[in-house]
């Protein structure tokens, strides 16, 4: 049989074929991650914003802040039909986008991550950084794509000096320009821990490949670990719960890994 | 408020004269993509990416007709696109009224009837909205159709015009559009010089019609004609959000030889 028939076909075969031999069809080996490549101050429109490729994945993210009681980040992730054929009707992708919303939203407010008192403007105000991604293109893996490119943006962040709105009577707060009465200074936002994120997925054959694409995703269970602090955070996504086992083999690869991308991160 | 937007030199906010367009980049194609046309199109700080979907057989019945294609298009902006607050509302009232724009300008354009009984899907997501964000959609999603090998009529090329005090100008600025004068936004088959979408959403003073038209279409040729040149690869590069050409195709070929090596076996 034609080996692109094969794949489109009976993908599990086709790739039976390749695992067999310690590769995956694009050439990597079972752990590999792609190639990453991060583009700060991507936009000029938000307070920070970052664009991240992972091979073939591609995602934007953008940080616009409002003021509020309560300080927080709260991550919005799309994936919009346009980014994969896969998501050409919307219901497909909102588990996902749920999923990747919630949890980047948790992992990024965690107390050893983010410091909420960095946020506190002035009195009762505080800022809240809404972080928006949205996916480019989509080719698998978009925990790793979503997370890095929110804490790439998150870096990028300055936020902006603050005044007293001149005529009214309420306290209120406006962007000051500049040679105006500050009641709160500009200043860059800062991270205390990256969170690290690593995914494997399950292939028919029982290995585990890392840096899964779209069709490696498909074929079976992935976990995502975060390395947080020091400590592993551990996501199971499409039913992996007996990953718990493989965990042991896993987190050194993934330490090793993490390294790398903290090395990317670090990058100017 | 009376605001002097036209120096005595003639020379607009940004330094523009009023018939210059803003700085124009573009990237068609990527390595990589998912959709089958693919193209990201600056208009100074505005910037649109669009895809493109198709020619594939529609969905649902409903969706083919016999004798041409049917096309939907999608706008939508990125929440942080713009500084307005508009946080988690979509296929909002003006995303759908804008998708419809951008689906009468290209019905004109695209030569459906080649391909009866299928669907063509075009999106287009503005990135960021600092003026004139429905031309520069207009502009990516002709780039993206050409980039998907669908026939068109001419490439469509939009541009918005509108008066600063009593002047027309082309290529409205967020400052500029934000002052409020009267604005007209034109696509426009840059070949024929028809026009396809003609959009007028404020009140237009007597007389002053035809010369902001004038001066969109204008501003049309001018885009286009920078549209047509040759394109700058480092920019691409840049610009695209897609992995560059060349490592990419490094790693196809490493997968390519491995295959063939396999059959081999």
């Amino acid at each position: 049989m034609d080996a692109d028939l094969l794949q489109r076909f009976n993908p599990e075969e086709f790739y039976r074929h390749f695992l067999a031999d310690g590769l995956r069809p694009d050439g990597r080996s079972l752990r590999e991650p792609r190639r990453a490549e991060l583009q700060r101050k991507a936009l000029g429109s938000a307070l920070g914003s970052a664009s991240l490729r992972l091979g073939r994945s591609s995602a934007l993210a953008g940080v616009r802040g409002e003021l509020d009681e309560i300080g927080r980040i709260e991550v919005s992730v799309d994936l919009p039909p346009l980014c994969s054929a896969l998501f050409r009707e919307k219901h497909r992708a909102l588990g996902q986008m749920s999923f990747l919303s919630k949890t980047l939203t948790e992992v990024l407010n965690l107390q050893s991550v983010f410091d909420a008192t960095q946020l506190v403007c002035h009195g009762e105000a505080s800022w809240v950084l809404h972080v928006h991604i949205i996916c480019l293109n989509y080719d698998g893996n978009a925990f790793d794509l979503c997370l890095l490119a929110a804490i790439a943006a998150l870096e990028d962040t300055d936020l902006p000096a603050l005044m007293k709105e001149p005529g009214t009577e309420a306290e209120r707060l406006a962007i000051a320009p500049a040679e105006s009465e500050i009641v709160a200074e500009a200043r860059k936002l800062v991270l205390l821990a990256r969170p690290l994120p690593v995914t494997f997925a399950r292939m028919p054959g029982g290995q585990w490949v890392q840096d899964p694409c779209a069709v490696e995703e498909s074929l079976g269970a992935s976990v995502s670990l975060c390395l947080v602090d020091g400590r592993w955070l551990v996501f199971h996504q499409g039913g992996g719960a007996d990953a718990n086992r493989f965990l042991e083999e896993l987190m050194p690869v993934a330490r090793t890994s993490t390294e790398k991308l903290a090395k990317l991160l670090d990058d100017p | 408020m009376a605001m002097e937007v036209i120096t005595p030199e003639g020379f607009r906010f940004d330094g523009r004269r009023v018939n210059e367009p803003r700085g124009i980049q573009c990237c068609v194609g990527g390595c990589g993509r998912e959709a089958d046309g693919y193209a990201v199109f600056e208009l100074g700080s505005t910037k649109a990416v669009a895809y493109v979907y198709g020619p594939m057989e529609a969905k649902q019945r409903s969706q083919s007709l016999h004798d041409r294609a049917t096309l939907s298009c999608t706008l939508s902006t990125a929440t942080f696109a713009t500084v307005a607050r508009n946080f988690g509302r979509k296929g909002d009232r003006q995303s759908q009224e804008r998708s419809m724009w951008l689906q009468q300008t290209f019905e004109s354009a695209i030569l459906l009837e080649q391909y009866p009984r299928s669907q063509i899907r075009l999106f287009v997501q503005v990135l960021q909205a600092e003026g004139s964000p429905v031309a520069a959609a207009i502009n990516a999603a002709t780039l993206a159709l050409a980039d998907a090998g669908i026939p068109m009529r001419d490439l469509v090329v939009a541009c918005t015009a509108g008066l600063l005090g009593r002047k027309p100008a082309m290529d409205l600025s967020r400052e500029e559009e934000q002052a409020g004068g009267a604005a007209v936004l034109v696509a426009s088959l840059t070949g024929s010089k028809r026009v396809s979408l003609l959009e007028v959403e404020s009140k237009v003073p007597e007389g002053f019609f035809a010369p902001l038209y004038d001066m969109a279409l204008q501003g049309c040729h001018a885009i286009a004609e920078q549209m047509r040149r040759p394109r700058n690869p480092d920019i691409q590069r840049s610009l695209c959000f897609l992995p560059p050409r060349t490592c990419l195709l490094e790693h196809a070929s490493e997968g390519f030889s491995l295959r063939k090596s396999r059959r081999k076996a």
